[in-house]
């Protein structure tokens, strides 16, 4: 009776220890999937980060080239950074054109000299406004890069060239 | 309930079970179960992570070749030359489609990374014409640019190639253009016995030995059994690159020729009077319309078209282009 009592005892205390050890795994099982996710959440982040960058710098580069693409450039005179801003006002009209830049949410030409009142530019008040915008959507934050805006002036039949700039957008 | 000499008894006469055994209890069933589930989700987590990691890094080599790409543009350069290094081994795969108002041009890549090559995500641009084989592979790629002018300028053809190359009695021209460029594994020889092996054989006078047989006469680029037409720097396309992608750029080159003649048009009746560009108007929409019916034809014929034009713009008071 005595050996039966002791016996029972033993077994009662290793299934003690059996359970023990089941709560400790599940606890580290617990710990381990929290530890997880915030691995998994910083590694997000910082893919996120690296896709921003990708997408800056691309935007740069892109800002800089704009000028030189045949649909911006004025090619009459070997001008490097001269847009043709008749070109630019033709675009704007052009739907085959949406999206041609990549998912680019923001593309802007504006004069910055001879200043002038901020007025966009339409089919109505062209040439005497100073701002063509062929694409502006969502939040972004913007690059730009100085150019020459030149254009041929029907009146006195020569060609108008000022300072201007071609501003790009990059999704936030 | 037994007593403990009931017990022994039912022991010694084989009734009951000898203490030896083993109770397989929840708990340890609990324990084996939690255990196996961990070891499991460990290796799944762990094979997932590497295949996005290589995914990642493919994705990224090809978004960072459009960057490598687009300072490669030229301004008023006649062409510009360019190696591309890479980190490891890398295929880029291009793949040209014709779809759209300009076609589409898309790249991937693939390194091989523990033995497996999982392509990356492809990137994809309107605005680029990508002549190469349909798979390049190397930790080295040679980009040749040229602007392709018909008869304002309409792109940039890029040129990428890996492979060495041997051009048999080429044309002055056409050496100079590469010279000047310093394109390397390109070499120039009379004799096609001197080529270097497992080169890529570009013939300017016929020949049976010459993987690429050129005909300045006729402008056109024998090549795989296909006769490929060209027209001024889509000579280097043709060589350089497969059959079907030189056809599928040149239709999006065509596509864009198009689209460049509809601005040129609508700029022409912006500035237009009478002696100054309304008239070239009307000649832009009929070019923008001949090539679209031109679709999967020659260039041949709007070639014709667009010198002609070239040559009325010159003529102009306020010139277009």
């Amino acid at each position: 009776m005595k050996n039966w009592a002791v016996h029972s005892s033993r077994n009662s205390r290793g299934q003690m220890k059996i359970q023990q050890m089941a709560f400790v795994l599940v606890a580290f099982f617990i710990l381990f999937s929290i530890a997880l996710v915030f691995y998994f959440s910083l590694k997000t982040s910082s893919l996120k980060n690296d896709a921003f960058n990708i997408r800056e710098d691309k935007i740069r580069e892109t800002v800089q080239r704009l000028a030189g693409s045949p649909e911006f450039s004025w090619t009459r005179e070997d001008c490097a950074a001269c847009v043709d801003l008749d070109k630019v006002f033709s675009l704007k009209s052009r739907e085959d054109y949406n999206g041609f830049w990549g998912d680019v949410p923001f593309i802007q030409v504006k004069q910055v000299y001879p200043v002038a009142n901020n007025v966009e530019c339409s089919a109505d008040n062209y040439p005497n406004c100073n701002t063509i915008t062929l694409a502006d959507k969502g939040s972004y934050v913007s690059e730009e890069a100085y150019v020459a805006l030149c254009r041929f002036d029907k009146g006195e039949k020569y060609t108008a060239c000022t300072l201007g700039v071609i501003r790009l957008g990059v999704k936030k | 309930m037994y007593n403990y000499c009931e017990l022994c008894e039912l022991r010694r006469s084989g009734i009951l079970m000898k203490n030896k055994g083993f109770e397989f209890s929840f708990a340890w069933l609990f324990a084996v179960f939690v255990g196996a589930t961990i070891l499991f989700l460990a290796i799944y987590a762990a094979t997932r992570l590497i295949d996005t990691g290589n995914l990642q890094t493919n994705t990224e080599i090809a978004a960072q070749l459009d960057a490598v790409l687009s300072p490669l543009e030229t301004n008023l350069e006649a062409s510009k030359s360019y190696t591309i290094n890479l980190p490891q081994e890398t295929k880029i795969f291009n793949t040209c489609m014709e779809q759209g108002n300009f076609g589409q041009q898309e790249i991937s890549t693939s390194t091989n990374s523990l033995g497996a090559q999982t392509p990356g995500l492809s990137v994809s641009f309107l605005n680029k014409y990508i002549f190469s084989s349909n798979v390049l592979q190397g930790k080295q790629m040679f980009v040749f640019v040229k602007p392709y002018y018909m008869p304002y300028k309409v792109a940039d053809l890029m040129i990428m190639y890996d492979d060495r190359y041997c051009f048999v009695d080429a044309p002055s021209e056409v050496q100079e253009d590469i010279e000047w460029a310093r394109l390397p594994k390109v070499n120039f020889t009379a004799d096609i016995i001197s080529c270097a092996r497992n080169s890529t054989i570009v013939c300017f006078t016929s020949g049976n030995e010459c993987d690429v047989n050129v005909d300045i006469r006729s402008e056109s680029v024998n090549k795989g059994g296909k006769t490929l037409l060209y027209y001024g720097p889509l000579l280097y396309g043709a060589i350089f690159s497969d059959p079907t992608i030189y056809s599928c750029q040149v239709e999006r080159i065509k596509k864009r020729t198009a689209e460049l003649a509809q601005l040129y048009a609508a700029k022409a009746s912006l500035i237009g009077s009478d002696n100054c560009a309304a008239g070239l108007a009307i000649d832009l929409q009929g070019y923008a319309e001949q090539i679209r019916l031109s679709e999967g034809g020659s260039l041949r014929q709007i070639t014709f078209i667009s010198k002609d034009i070239g040559d009325k713009n010159e003529k102009l008071g306020c010139p277009l282009f």
